[in-house]
């Protein structure tokens, strides 16, 4: 079945995985496919809107001769992501109660 | 780096030559990485992944364009005429968004055709104004040298009209421009609504 996911909840996902460490876009994106269908090209405008928000930061760390930019949470970052995990959590119940056919309705 | 993903991320740049230099080194920068981490070994690959230059060239420029808020500068319509082409492109260029994109393009026509017809009115309308006003004009020069007031009439008249002739022209012309940015608008919701969720393979 294919769950749309909302701009709000990619941004969460994207902070969550951030969240538990930094990383570089490819690794970001292979994360991010093994949970949910979205394509490769997604990813990029969700981290810059991040960074343009102060929600994460970037580095760069040489790797094999060459750069590998990291994207880091920042303290507002961790904000936010609380808030869209409440919610998130908030929608999994009223979902659930639905399903599991109701109990004080 | 490949050869094949070297020519693929050029023609890349080369479509995406119109962002501003920071926002372009920026997004080659991300993809050329990209496709190091990946190790694609062809063109395919790449493509597969993520998709052909031209679509993923679209889906940055909207996306940059959406970003960059439109601020000032709305009486220049050439860029919000812009703006809605790219979502116009943008929609059509994945399948899911197809039949949206054709909707929105139909719309956009039809918009264009209803600010076509009022510059036409328009212009018939100033059309007639300066007759009207050059006759009075006549006239009233014409009676300045025998009957002075009647004469100072006529040209006020006239003035009078060419003043109302200007405020009829400033007012349409913004009411059109307040069209194309609303316009504008919505293609940015649309945009928005449609495009910017992640795209399900």
């Amino acid at each position: 079945m294919k769950i749309p996911v909302s701009a709000d909840l990619l941004d969460g996902l994207v902070l969550a995985l951030l969240n538990q460490q930094d990383n570089y876009g490819y690794a970001i994106t292979q994360a991010m496919q093994a949970a949910i269908p979205v394509s490769e090209s997604t990813l990029y405008p969700v981290l810059r809107r991040l960074k343009k928000d102060g929600l994460v930061t970037t580095y760069d760390q040489p790797y094999q001769g060459r750069n590998r930019r990291y994207y880091q949470i920042t303290d507002l970052g961790k904000t936010r992501l609380t808030v869209i995990t409440e919610e998130w959590n908030h929608y999994k119940q009223q979902l659930d109660r639905i399903f599991k056919g109701g109990s004080d309705r | 780096m490949n050869s094949e993903v070297k020519q693929y991320l050029s023609e890349l740049q080369h479509r995406l030559r119109r962002l501003p230099a920071e926002d372009l080194a920026e997004v080659m920068e991300y993809y050329t990485e990209y496709c190091e981490d990946a190790s694609f070994t062809n063109r395919q690959a790449v493509e597969k992944a993520l998709g052909s230059p031209r679509t993923l060239s679209l889906q940055i420029l909207a996306e940059h364009s959406f970003d960059a808020k439109p601020q000032g500068h709305w009486w220049h319509p050439e860029t919000n005429i812009k703006t809605a082409w790219l979502v116009v492109l943008a929609l059509l260029a994945s399948p899911v968004t197809f039949f949206i994109g054709i909707i929105l393009l139909a719309g956009l026509i039809a918009v264009i055709a209803v600010i076509f017809s009022i510059v036409v009115a328009a212009i018939a309308l100033i059309g007639s104004a300066i007759l009207v006003t050059g006759a009075f004009f006549y006239v009233g020069i014409a009676l300045l040298f025998t009957k002075l007031g009647v004469g100072l009439f006529y040209l006020g008249l006239g003035f009078a009209f060419l003043g109302l002739g200007f405020l009829i022209i400033t007012i349409g012309t913004w009411f059109c421009l307040a069209l194309i940015r609303l316009v504008t608008r919505g293609c940015q919701w649309l945009y928005h609504r449609f495009v910017k969720r992640e795209g399900v393979k």
